[in-house]
């Protein structure tokens, strides 16, 4: 476009306007044809703007005609992560806490006051860190969610909502339906059921989320995969009475993904059966969790427990098990590699990727609102050995 | 942006004159273009950043507008590749023709053609496929639905976008989309349970590989526990070609099944041929659309779907130049639905 002298003898449509005592909105309805105007002024304004040299910008006209038209995925594209249970040393979690005003601490601080009261500060310490640790995943997968964005070109938001103050007009509030084409609900916690907006207007994905209405396409580590792999690694170094514990909540969340893998190598190899150990309350009562865990290793002579909690082996420490001597044990969640620990690790930051994808794929199909039945799509773990489950040969008789 | 006068906005130019490339270097760079080695694109990309470079949204738009007054030209061709023998046991397949049908017809949508290349003793090998896709420029690779035999391909990956249609047993793994196996078993036993079935066993086709057998495996044990119903999956491999009737009564009977789910198999076709007494006393349900049975229970299988999302997915790929294997392969499963033909 050349700039300067055109410019300011360029005819404009308020031009016309002026000169044909209108408002210029009636001199564009007349120019392209639209709106109920009198044919009589529409022809008065047309003869108008010929006489006075109106010519459209082609350039404006393109610009126009393709914004109008756009099909797929375009700048202006804009995804919102939305999400509670952030660590709560996250600046994402530190950012929600003080725009609306939750007491100082942590989200959760009420329901760590019932921790019990005998080694409580020493308990406290340890279910924060594990639940730090657990929430760590948050940024993971928002990164992931990110940079697939960028990648797509495509903007994205964070949007971080509270726990257990937890407000839909707030929520609600801080949503631009207008400017938002779809939303990635991220792993909420299993305190929540519902969530409810107005899903119609956005193409929706769910991060891990499986237990939570609204039902959406959804993207979330391979938990079966996962325990399939520790299972069998957990064979491999010469392990039989293989235990599997694992957070009920997670379970109903993952429609028991981990317990199908486990029950499957299980009877692939020929195993013995042993019941799996559902956990209600891992967080609020690690004392009662760890005698539950001790007293089921002890009645089924495990050799080896696999667990998605972080904390599996102060669990077993704690009800008087050293690891790996008297019980090995494996995690079924690890975030990053840990020489300590032997395990599974889980991709976050690529359910971060994949959940953008899937949602951009919706938006390009322009489905909005929340499909049934939907698709899943699960990103498999990597393992990693670790010296709380040496090679059972190598060990102590 | 506001523009000010000593901050104008970066252009491509600028980044080039830093980076001591042309400028449209520059431009393959930050279209992740893989023609340019992954090193110089990331130092350009990073130095683009630095310098705060942002690509203009309304030139972008206008260029696309542009690129549209050019006749509709095809975006290139993506491949088809399956390793059945002949084009001809290729078009007798329902399961791949199904698949590819609907994939073309998508691919079509979005601009792009789909081709059929078969690999095999008698068809091309894996490297004369990788050259030939390479000399006619087709960087996109659908594996439509490979054997359980085909466990991997000698292809240079990392000079192709590829995704598998249920073929997980490839390795090195490639990202996958799949009927949902593990929940099309949880569905057929809870329908099961629900008409008094306490004995399922399943039959499942010699062409499903032992993936898909451990989805329906998986299925089937967590809905079993959930119901206290016999522990132990009961499974059955069949030939489609020579379905081998006396092996199957045996298993029938050895395992005192009252339900038979079939996996790939022709259930409408196999119960024609066995004793109407065991006909009815057996509820039947077929996985699979293959051979839909004109009465019974059945969990239609997902052709078309399958093959129209992974066309889909491929081109959102392929138009951000995604290049090689996934370092964490992914699968994408999808839900198949209850249904009930009446006689």
């Amino acid at each position: 476009m050349e700039k300067s002298g055109n410019d300011a003898g360029r005819v404009t449509i308020k031009q016309v306007a002026q000169a044909a005592q209108v408002h210029y909105s009636t001199v564009s309805k007349a120019l392209r044809g639209l709106g109920r105007i009198p044919p009589a002024t529409r022809d008065r304004i047309l003869q108008i703007a010929g006489e006075i040299g109106y010519q459209q910008d082609s350039v404006m006209q393109a610009l126009a005609a393709q914004r109008s038209q756009c099909s797929g995925l375009h700048r202006e594209t804009r995804i919102v992560f939305l999400s509670n249970r952030w660590a709560a040393d996250d600046p994402e979690g530190e950012a929600f806490m003080l725009d609306s005003a939750v007491e100082a601490s942590a989200p959760r601080s009420c329901e760590r006051e019932r921790v019990a009261s005998a080694s409580r500060s020493c308990e406290r310490e340890r279910v924060d860190s594990a639940s730090t640790a657990e929430s760590r995943f948050m940024r993971q997968f928002a990164d992931g969610v990110q940079h697939q964005a960028e990648l797509m070109g495509c903007a994205c938001d964070l949007l971080s909502v509270g726990d257990e103050k937890f407000d839909i007009a707030d929520i609600k509030s801080r949503l631009d339906p207008a400017r938002t084409d779809g939303i990635i609900i991220g792993a909420f916690d299993p305190l929540l059921r519902q969530l409810e907006l107005e899903w119609s207007r956005y193409a929706v994905v769910k991060i891990d989320s499986a237990f939570m209405l609204p039902e959406a396409t959804l993207v979330a580590n391979d938990q079966l995969q996962i325990a399939q792999t520790a299972f069998r690694h957990a064979c491999r170094l010469g392990y039989r009475r293989i235990g599997m514990a694992v957070g009920q909540a997670e379970e109903e969340a993952t429609q028991s993904r981990y317990s199908a893998g486990y029950y499957v190598v299980r009877e692939e190899l020929g195993l013995p059966e042993i019941p799996i150990l559902y956990c209600r309350e891992h967080r609020d009562d690690p004392t009662a969790t760890a005698r539950r865990m001790v007293d089921w290793v002890r009645e089924h002579r495990l050799e080896i427990v696999l667990s998605s909690w972080n904390s599996v082996r102060e669990f077993l420490r704690d009800g008087g098990l050293q690891v790996p001597r008297d019980i090995a044990c494996m995690c079924l969640c690890l975030n990053v590699p840990d020489p300590a620990l032997a395990g599974v690790i889980q991709h976050h930051f690529v359910v971060g990727q994949k959940a953008a994808e899937a949602l951009a794929l919706l938006i390009m199909r322009r489905k909005r609102g929340l499909a049934m039945p939907s698709a899943a799509t699960f990103v498999a773990g990597t393992w990693q050995d670790g010296a709380s489950a040496p090679p059972r040969d190598s060990r102590e008789p | 942006m506001t523009p000010s006068p000593d901050h104008r906005r970066v252009t491509m130019s600028d980044v080039a004159l830093a980076a001591h490339v042309h400028k449209s270097t520059v431009s393959l760079a930050l279209r992740n273009q893989p023609k340019l080695n992954a090193a110089t694109r990331e130092r350009i990309r990073k130095i683009a950043e630095e310098l705060g470079y942002r690509p203009d949204p309304m030139l972008a738009l206008f260029n696309l507008h542009r690129r549209a007054l050019v006749p509709p030209r095809s975006a290139g061709a993506i491949a088809f590749v399956s390793d059945l023998p002949t084009p001809a046991a290729f078009a007798r397949s329902e399961r791949h023709e199904g698949i590819f049908a609907a994939a073309r017809e998508e691919a079509k949508r979005l601009d792009f053609t789909l081709e059929l290349f078969l690999v095999g003793p008698a068809q091309l090998s894996p490297a004369r496929l990788s050259q030939v896709l390479l000399a006619r420029g087709i960087t996109g690779i659908l594996l439509g639905v490979l054997s359980p035999a085909t466990r991997s391909l000698n292809i240079d990956w990392s000079r192709f976008c590829v995704l598998g249609i249920e073929s997980m047993q490839v390795e090195p793994p490639v990202d996958n989309v799949s009927t949902d196996y593990c929940q099309a078993a949880r569905l057929s036993v809870l329908q099961l349970w629900r008409r008094g079935g306490r004995n399922v066993g399943f039959i499942v086709a010699n062409d499903l590989g032992a993936e898909i057998e451990g989805q329906l495996r998986a299925g089937y044990l967590v809905e079993s526990h959930a119901k206290s119903l016999g522990r132990i999956a009961s499974f059955c491999r069949l030939n489609e070609e020579d379905e081998d009737i006396g092996r199957m009564l045996q298993w029938i009977d050895d395992e005192k099944l009252d339900a038979v789910v079939g996996c790939g198999v022709n259930i409408a076709g196999l119960s024609t041929r066995l004793h109407p007494d065991l006909v009815s006393r057996i509820t039947w349900v077929s996985i699979d659309t293959r051979n839909a049975p004109s009465a019974g229970l059945s969990v239609p299988a997902l052709l078309g779907e399958l093959g129209r999302r992974a066309i889909e997915l491929l081109v959102m790929r392929l138009q951000i130049n995604l290049r090689g294997l996934p370092p964490n392969p992914v699968t994408t499963f999808f839900p198949v639905e209850w249904r009930e033909i009446e006689k």
